[in-house]
């Protein structure tokens, strides 16, 4: 058991006991208390020694409870049971007097329910349960060809916690003004508004003005921006390196407190430092270029546009597409201010836009519609039965509201029409009309739910494939399966007039007169064959 | 009303004293476990609600640190299910080791009270003043830091020694059964 491990042990123990702990640091006491009994007793016994403490100094909390929690006291009568819905607050002696007046107030409903009803009623109906607060501080702006360690793709919004880009690159936006530019491998811990650790790999950062005092820390330093953009490096030596494109910076030992100056390494517009664990420096020269930047971040994401553009070109020239809108047309001269153009080469299927503002899809380049109030959907007649369909699309969705969410409607819902929606459930659905009411129930194709598979906020691809020989319906999620229901009996499907993103039929019973998406759509296609998994995992590739 | 429905009540009202009793140690048990304040105001409420619930199935008189503490790992464990991965601070598996040995270490709770206090006594002054300072009204190591010109590092580092000290002192002086 080395000393320095002790020390930090010690260390990130003292920050707990404070509250001021994150999860990354969370982690590392894990594996500094795995194994380690000595320290695990340690953890433990601070904790408890710190409540005793509080107990015993701030005694008249402990008082208080014993005298108050006895019912035959008077106090009882100036209790409210409305107390239940004050805020808890900092102090412990508010604290205590929370706890106090809370069991109180429900022990005052619980005998009351008692006296009254002469049996036990539970009265923690009315104890209010907090709502969640936002917990986010930064927002995950753009990525282009990134993968994430366990292929778990981080939210839209990010909450402080740990990042770990294996490849691809990142744009992070903190919501103080720094921008963040990784590129995999790269792991971090985002820890807040004013901090992040850098375990290993490299970042760029530009620091607005507003962010001033923005710290990144590595094993070796610990690095204050003073407006400025820089990059920074943690390696598997343990060294760090520095670079300061713009402004100043300075270095401190790692873990020292920001109070001590005398350790203060400035560094300065174009230079670049070296810095070892024991915060020995020397100037280096820097591969600029191998940094991430907002110039290499764009030309990335230009390439990748650049590369869907060609695949989608290639594919719209499949026989088999039946639809397939890219909307990248819509709004050009002369496809008509309200048409969507089908790029399927066989009878294009244009469809009607009705409302649908026009916004950015995958890429900055890439065109998108809305799917956000009531009137937005996007109208088609497609003619034909199919013994097999492929439903397919990218999709933005930003709330999973509880009700149903349309992607392809059919206006009507006769026998053999599809309803491919995200269920109220949050799973994504092929509902298929049938004479009773009775039968479709028997045709419930549900996928596992959405937000298990894909965080809301981000563009995800969604393929379901009905097979009517094999009497199957498959969901995809992001290019894997996810959902395989067999189906009592199949016939081919036919869709006639109907709806993407909306449904046109007002209803007027239920909870859910509008079924609109809450989301964008970027990419969309119907293929009249059943393909194949491979196929699905192909698609996806070319477009994420 | 009616013999049985007394006894319920009776019964109520001494788990809402032993829920009031057990609430400072219910409360370093919650956060060892989440090693961060988030989360435990609520869970330890939560934690009140289900003891109070079940109330009627507690038998007095029997280890109620011991039920206690089940219903809080359970409802920690629970909550800690409901973060997304990247808030994870430990993982399940070793937050059920903590979770058994701060069990075990918090047993004879009241003896270490007594036994905190005599240690206490021995502190010298300046150390007991700073332990005095910090818990007798909640206060922020920043506004500690501030109030005697220190760094707050160097304050927590002395607080940090000074409960080590105590852990010591208690560990001595606790009655041989209840170590």
């Amino acid at each position: 058991m080395s000393n320095d491990t002790d020390r930090e042990f010690a260390n990130l123990l003292q920050l707990a006991i404070d509250g001021q702990i994150d999860p990354g640091q969370g982690q590392r006491l894990q594996e500094l208390m795995r194994g380690n009994p000595e320290r695990m007793n340690a953890w433990v016994d601070h904790f408890r020694l710190d409540s005793l403490l509080s107990n015993e100094i701030d005694r008249s909390s402990v008082v208080d409870l014993v005298d108050l929690v006895c019912p035959q006291n008077s106090t009882l009568d100036h209790v409210s049971p409305e107390v239940h819905q004050t805020k808890y607050r900092k102090h412990t002696e508010s604290k205590a007097w929370w706890v106090v007046t809370a069991i109180l107030a429900v022990s005052v409903l619980f005998m009351a329910f008692l006296f009254v009803t002469g049996r036990s009623l539970s009265p923690f109906a009315s104890v209010a349960t907090p709502t969640q607060p936002d917990t986010t501080i930064a927002i995950l702006a753009q990525t282009s060809e990134d993968v994430w360690h366990g292929n778990v793709e981080p939210p839209l919004l990010l909450s402080p916690g740990r990042l770990q880009l294996e490849s691809g690159l990142a744009e992070i936006r903190v919501y103080n003004g720094v921008t963040l530019y990784l590129e995999g491998p790269v792991d971090l811990d985002l820890n807040s508004l004013e901090h992040a650790h850098l375990r290993h790999g490299k970042l760029r950062a530009r620091v607005a003005e507003q962010a001033e005092g923005f710290t990144v820390t590595t094993d070796a330093v610990r690095l204050v921006d003073r407006g400025t953009e820089f990059a920074i490096s943690a390696g598997d030596d343990g060294r760090s390196q520095v670079h300061v494109f713009d402004g100043l910076v300075d270095l401190y030992p790692s873990g020292k407190a920001s109070r001590d100056d005398t350790n203060r390494r400035p560094v300065s517009e174009g230079e670049s430092v070296e810095v070892d664990p024991s915060f020995e420096t020397r100037r280096t020269e820097f591969a600029l270029d191998r940094f991430p930047s907002a110039q290499a971040m764009d030309q990335s994401v230009a390439n990748r546009f650049e590369r869907w553009k060609s695949w989608s070109t290639e594919f719209a020239k499949r026989p088999d597409l039946l639809v397939y809108y890219n909307f990248e047309e819509f709004g050009e001269k002369g496809n008509g201010r309200n048409t969507v153009i089908d790029l399927a080469d066989a009878n294009p299927i244009n469809a009607t836009v009705v409302g649908c503002e026009m916004l950015t899809g995958r890429w900055p380049q890439k065109k998108a519609l809305g799917f956000y109030n009531p009137a937005d959907r996007l109208r088609v007649r497609i003619p034909g039965r199919w013994p097999n369909l492929t439903m397919a699309c990218w999709v933005r969705l930003d709330e999973l509201r509880g009700v149903n969410q349309a992607l392809l409607l059919t206006d009507s819902f006769d026998a053999w029409q599809p309803h491919w929606q995200i269920a109220k459930e949050g799973t994504l659905k092929l509902g298929i009309g049938q004479d009773t009411v009775e039968e479709s129930r028997r045709m419930r194709s549900p996928s596992t739910p959405l937000n298990e598979l894909a965080p809301l906020g981000r563009w995800m691809h969604l393929a379901t494939v009905y097979n009517a020989e094999r009497k199957t319906v498959d969901h995809y999620v992001n290019g894997n399966k996810a959902g395989s229901n067999g189906l009592p009996v199949a016939e081919p499907l036919h869709i006639g007039t109907a709806e993407i993103g909306n449904w046109l039929r007002p209803r007027q019973t239920g909870n859910e007169p509008i079924r609109n998406l809450d989301g964008r759509i970027d990419e969309f296609m119907l293929l009249r064959s059943a393909l194949n998994a491979e196929t699905i995992k192909e698609i996806y590739q070319a477009g994420r | 009303m009616t013999s049985n429905d007394r006894n319920t009540t009776d019964a109520s009202t001494e788990v809402v004293a032993l829920i009031a009793q057990h609430q400072s140690r219910l409360r370093g048990f919650v956060r060892c476990l989440l090693a961060h304040d988030k989360d435990v105001d609520d869970l330890l409420q939560e934690v009140n609600v289900v003891l109070w619930q079940k109330a009627d199935q507690f038998e007095i008189g029997t280890d109620f640190w011991a039920w206690a503490s089940q219903v809080a790992r359970f409802k920690v464990m629970n909550q800690v299910r409901k973060y997304s991965r990247d808030r994870l601070v430990f993982d399940e598996s070793f937050m059920t080791e903590l979770a058994d040995l701060a069990t075990e270490r918090s047993r004879g709770f009241e003896d270490q009270q007594s036994a905190l206090r005599h240690c206490m006594k021995q502190l010298p002054g300046p150390q007991r003043a700073l332990i005095e300072m910090r818990y007798s009204s909640e206060r922020s190591i920043g506004s500690i830091a501030d109030e005697l010109g220190r760094p707050e590092g160097s304050i927590r580092q002395t607080l940090y020694r000074i409960r080590g000290l105590l852990l010591q002192c208690i560990e001595l002086n606790m009655p041989e059964t209840s170590r």
